[in-house]
């Protein structure tokens, strides 16, 4: 996958910051592929109870702090729409 | 006054403008929520909720574009957007950068992603209702600030 380490901690603590303890994390999409180059960082995370709000505030904190374009989906535990199953299925768990 | 000044003034015109448009929407918004049924609303009723959507958008966008030329006209950094919105801060024109990024992300949220479930809709404007009152008080600030620095007759002085 195309994160450091500390970028790694940086998603992950400020999604357990902004959008709970519980959040589990996947990274989908290009970033995963050590062969690509470049892209946004495409993250799934799933809660109890996805809030708007939250959202946006962990999407906009991790811009900030990562410098890169944050795409950043938020569905409740075990969602079964296609982009969860998509996430899951080709995504890395932090 | 330079010509870039001029063109401060005229986008603050404009953006006069936007803030009467945007705050019918808010009105007409206000009557129609709490909406308990989506699927009853009327094409007119939609056409309000759209209509308010977009104002609400446009008006943050044109006020970003406004701020970023008074950062220019000020020699500040531009570029970032983000050192906009600190210069912003600390003329105080307006309360945090984050909160301005939180409701840049909102309206990009709102105007990108297809959203069909009616408690994530109702959300959406929620947010955007409440944040309509943070955009109006920063344009506020940031006519104030100009009146200061750039001395000029505009429409909003008469009202």
């Amino acid at each position: 996958m195309r994160l450091t380490p500390a970028q790694i901690d940086t998603i992950k603590s400020t999604a357990q910051a902004v959008l709970g303890e519980g959040v589990q994390l996947t990274l989908f999409g290009s970033r995963v592929h050590d062969d690509q180059k470049g892209g946004d960082v495409d993250l799934y995370a799933e809660v109890d109870r996805p809030e708007l709000m939250k959202k946006i505030r962990c999407k906009v904190s991790l811009q900030d702090q990562l410098d890169m374009p944050v795409d950043l989906i938020v569905k409740p535990l075990n969602d079964q729409s296609p982009i969860a199953l998509i996430a899951k299925q080709e995504g890395i768990r932090l | 006054m330079n010509e870039h000044v001029a063109l401060i003034w005229k986008k603050l015109d404009h953006l006069a403008r936007m803030r009467e448009y945007l705050r019918y929407s808010i009105a007409q918004v206000a009557k129609l929520l709490p909406i308990d049924n989506w699927q009853e609303l009327q094409p007119d009723q939609h056409e309000t909720l759209a209509a308010f959507r977009i104002r609400f958008s446009e008006y943050q966008e044109h006020m970003g574009k406004t701020m970023k030329a008074i950062a220019v006209e000020e020699e500040k950094p531009s570029e970032p957007f983000t050192a906009v919105l600190l210069y912003m801060e600390k003329l105080q024109c307006i309360t945090s950068a984050d909160r301005w990024k939180n409701i840049r992300e909102l309206r990009n949220a709102v105007n990108h992603e297809y959203e069909d479930d009616p408690a994530v809709l109702h959300e959406f404007f929620d947010q955007m209702m409440q944040s309509a009152p943070d955009l109006l008080l920063w344009h506020g600030q940031l006519l104030d600030f100009c009146h200061r620095t750039y001395p000029h007759k505009s429409p909003d002085q008469n009202q």
